[in-house]
């Protein structure tokens, strides 16, 4: 059985405020919707994955808003919930998260470059 | 420094007499793979020149034939500009000839994807090849259980992986048992996150959410604009209005997004579980 789902476009978004705000400049509810867009990517609505390089010698990854995956499209990451490392026969096995996140040993290519512990 | 795709250098020979027929020479490719989670393989390639129309296919066990042709005593700009045509139209490579007398029997060939393989080699043709760039990166890790060698932390816009695994089997003390992975992986993590959906850019764009959420943008945008309105009227009674309007779409934005949105159903809101209470 198939079936349409019913969406909204921007241009019917405008419309129905227009109803209300005949003479709403349309670039002004453009970025008003982008508002309501991003705000609604804090409550978790949109799940995503994607695969990343990883760099011999480096520990911290950038997921920041410039972050990109392997192929170069912007991650735009809210909350990470998982991560997988590929392993030695091709697969993707979920690696725990550490909390408080302080290893006593911090490389050169990580945030905090250049804290090291002393020899033992 | 982000992972590299392998170039090799090619410098083709002139044919001589039917020469250069039936020989070849193997070069490596990383293809894109739907059936493996990397996503890419890599793939040999003889190339095999047909001269003249009378060679035969040399038939390399284990590698994929690619078949040049051109005419008998072909000086080697023809033979580098055929090899360039068909290298260029096989999946994996990017080629380029060089330009000018002298640079045009080079081919340039630049692997498509990032990772290491095996250098190309020449095995009778008589071409001169050589790596300009070597490929990185494993297209499968050294760490058999990822699970219990490998963490994750967040601080920050950054996510730090260490690991206790080392590849040449170092001693670590416990004092620095987690360190940096230690060799390059393409396609290596793979992470699973809410992201924020893409922004909208011209008037026949659908909103990057869920469908059940495109009626609260309506109600975002008006409220924004009730609350323009209520601050910009020098009538006490419109702002009052306005404010009141305000609200109540306010109101319903939160509802839908806020209060209802990441429960009740099952394409929206976050991963659920059910821990059951440990008594012991």
């Amino acid at each position: 059985m198939s079936h349409s789902i019913h969406t909204l476009t921007v241009k019917q978004i405008i419309s129905r405020v227009r109803q209300v705000f005949p003479e709403a400049p349309e670039s002004y509810v453009m970025s008003l919707i982008n508002d309501a867009i991003t705000e609604m990517g804090e409550y978790s609505q949109k799940s995503i994955s994607a695969k990343i390089d990883i760099l011999k010698d480096q520990t911290a990854y950038n997921i920041g808003d410039s972050a990109t995956d392997s192929s170069s499209e912007i991650l735009g990451i809210n909350k990470v919930y998982r991560i997988d490392i590929l392993d030695n026969e091709g697969d993707y096995i979920k690696i725990p998260r550490v909390l408080d996140g302080e290893p006593l040993m911090f490389d050169i290519n990580s945030e905090s470059s250049g804290i090291k512990d002393p020899g033992d | 420094m982000a992972l590299a795709a392998e170039i090799t250098k090619i410098i083709a020979v002139a044919d001589s007499s039917s020469s250069l027929n039936n020989k070849y020479f193997l070069i490596n490719a990383v293809n894109t793979d739907t059936t493996v989670n990397v996503g890419y393989k890599t793939v040999q390639y003889y190339v095999w020149m047909n001269v003249g129309s009378a060679g035969s296919d040399p038939s390399v066990s284990g590698a994929t034939g690619v078949e040049v042709t051109f005419a008998a005593d072909a000086s080697a700009p023809a033979v580098a500009t055929a090899v360039k045509n068909k290298l260029d139209a096989t999946t994996g490579f990017s080629a380029s000839v060089g330009v000018g007398a002298g640079n045009d029997t080079t081919v340039t060939v630049t692997n498509t994807n990032r990772g290491s393989v095996t250098d190309a080699s020449d095995n009778n043709t008589g071409f001169t090849i050589s790596t300009t760039t070597q490929g990185t990166g494993q297209l499968t890790g050294n760490i058999k259980y990822p699970d219990n060698q490998i963490l994750y932390y967040i601080r920050g816009d950054h996510l730090s992986l260490v690991t206790t695994y080392s590849s040449s089997a170092e001693t670590r003390t416990s004092r620095k048992a987690y360190q940096a992975i230690d060799h390059n992986m393409v396609n290596g993590m793979l992470v699973h996150y809410y992201g924020n959906p893409k922004r909208v850019t011209a008037i026949t764009d659908t909103p990057d959410v869920d469908n059940l959420f495109h009626s609260a943008i309506v109600d975002y945008v008006k409220k924004c604009l009730y609350m323009d309105r209520a601050g910009s009227t020098g009538d006490a009674n419109r702002s009052q209005v306005a404010m009141g309007m305000m609200a109540q779409h306010e109101r319903k934005f939160n509802n839908a997004i806020k209060k209802y949105g990441n429960r009740k159903r099952s394409k929206t809101g976050g991963t659920r579980a059910i821990v059951p209470a440990n008594f012991t």
